[in-house]
């Protein structure tokens, strides 16, 4: 069964009396442990789509179901229990320390201050992010911050995470580690529907599709074994692992 | 010549200099997923690019200089036939990188199909849309296959130079894709537009 899917949705925004539809007719699914990325230029509805299916943004039209049911009712931080929404751009708050910051989620969910700040710590080695823990947000530089606000949508235990263009103010030398990271989030059982704005965002993953015009277009996934085909005797061209 | 994996084996011995079976497994390490060529098509490939000049036997008292490989007692050992690079081999490889990295012939061809579609026949802009569309579809197809550049842990002076040159094979293909998806949106505008405006001009073809 699919963990996400969302059918036919669609969603429009008016800007003063003008329409602009930012997504129409789509159709996605996303299972149990499965990285999908969403390959997609600002303003072609990548964002809106991942706000929709974190229950952010409600649809004009269409389904949305995670784990077989309706999206239910956001929690206190506007998150549906199961759901890691990760927005890159922490805000730059004063005063919390990272480890405070990203011990939030479980405060704001009724934990103990001290049991909330182990989760953190353990979510921070995850994403090889300890010695950011006693740092403030601003102090971070912006692969620290991807890094931070994965471990802040991981200490709930979310089963899917949906991560919004991660690499995109990261140094250039620094985004296949990102997406490594994102990739060993996949292999940990958490479902991951990411966006990106660019080619090196699709590598490796599982099911890769494209979105302009708020339309769901290309779709690329482990199964292309034609494309294995065309590209295997190609230096540089990898079958996917 | 064609074969990636004599373009891949002629990339190790320019490395350093090696024999078929070594080429073997550093081949296999370096291009798992990629390239799986049984050992007769390394023997083949350095056959191929001997003949060609690309490569030469190392004379018998420079091997001592190679590290061994302690693979099995050397009693026991067929003789080794040691390969260098040539400098024409050199020069070959040099040139066969840049070429990897110039751009797609497919857009070549995408752009004299749109153009023909744009010439003649009726559905003309669905017929343009649905050839953006596949071309559109390869793109990510190749994108989503292109592996992460490797890792920046290399033993050797020249194995990390290998690393850079594959990285940098890599960060030019993906440049290329990069502007080819964003080249793809512009495209749909813009055969959105030249719709519109053969709608509102009277032409022959359509009266």
């Amino acid at each position: 069964m699919s963990l996400l899917t969302l059918e036919q949705v669609s969603k429009r925004y008016y800007r003063g009396r003008r329409e602009v539809t930012a997504l129409d007719d789509v159709s996605l699914t996303v299972a149990p442990g499965e990285l999908v990325a969403v390959w997609g230029v600002p303003r072609s509805g990548r964002t809106t789509l991942l706000r929709i299916a974190a229950g952010l943004e409600q649809p004009d039209g269409g389904d949305v179901r995670f784990c077989g049911e309706a999206l239910p009712a956001g929690h206190v931080d506007g998150l549906p229990v199961g759901i890691g929404y990760v927005e890159v751009g922490l805000a730059n708050v004063g005063g919390e320390s990272i480890l405070d910051h990203v011990a939030i989620p479980l405060l704001a969910r009724g934990a103990a201050p001290e049991t909330a700040r182990e989760r953190a710590m353990l979510q921070l080695e995850r994403v090889g992010a300890v010695p950011c823990a006693h740092l403030q947000p601003r102090e971070l530089d912006p692969t620290e911050r991807v890094r931070v606000a994965i471990a802040q949508a991981l200490v709930t235990g979310p089963r899917l995470l949906l991560v919004d263009d991660p690499t995109r103010h990261v140094d250039l030398l620094e985004r296949e580690a990102v997406l490594l990271l994102v990739r060993s989030i996949a292999d940990g059982d958490v479902a991951v529907l990411m966006t990106t704005g660019e080619a090196m965002g699709v590598s490796g993953v599982d099911r890769a599709l494209t979105i302009s015009g708020g339309v769901l277009r290309a779709e690329a996934s482990a199964d292309s074994a034609n494309v294995v085909a065309l590209h295997s005797a190609r230096i540089g061209g990898a079958k996917r692992r | 010549m064609r074969s990636a994996v004599n373009w891949a084996v002629l990339g190790l011995v320019i490395e350093r200099p090696s024999y078929g079976y070594e080429l073997f497994q550093r081949l296999e390490r370096r291009y798992v997923g990629v390239l799986d060529p049984p050992i007769s098509q390394i023997y083949a490939a350095l056959n191929a690019l001997e003949r060609a000049d690309l490569i030469e036997p190392l004379p018998e008292d420079h091997r001592k200089l190679v590290p061994d490989d302690g693979l099995r007692p050397a009693a026991k050992r067929q003789p080794k036939v040691h390969y260098r690079a040539t400098r024409s081999g050199a020069c070959a490889f040099r040139e066969w990188v840049a070429e990897q990295m110039r751009d797609d012939p497919r857009h070549v061809e995408l752009l004299r199909r749109i153009a023909g579609t744009a010439a003649a026949g009726i559905d003309r802009t669905r017929t343009m849309h649905a050839l953006v569309d596949a071309y559109e579809r390869a793109c990510v197809e190749e994108a989503s296959l292109l592996p992460l550049p490797p890792a920046r842990d290399a033993a050797t002076p020249a194995a990390a130079a290998g690393e850079l040159v594959e990285r940098l094979v890599l960060a030019a293909r993906r440049g290329l894709l990069d502007a080819h998806f964003a080249w793809i949106t512009y495209a749909r505008k813009e055969i959105d537009a030249y719709e519109r405006t053969r709608m509102r001009i009277d032409e022959p073809a359509d009266a």
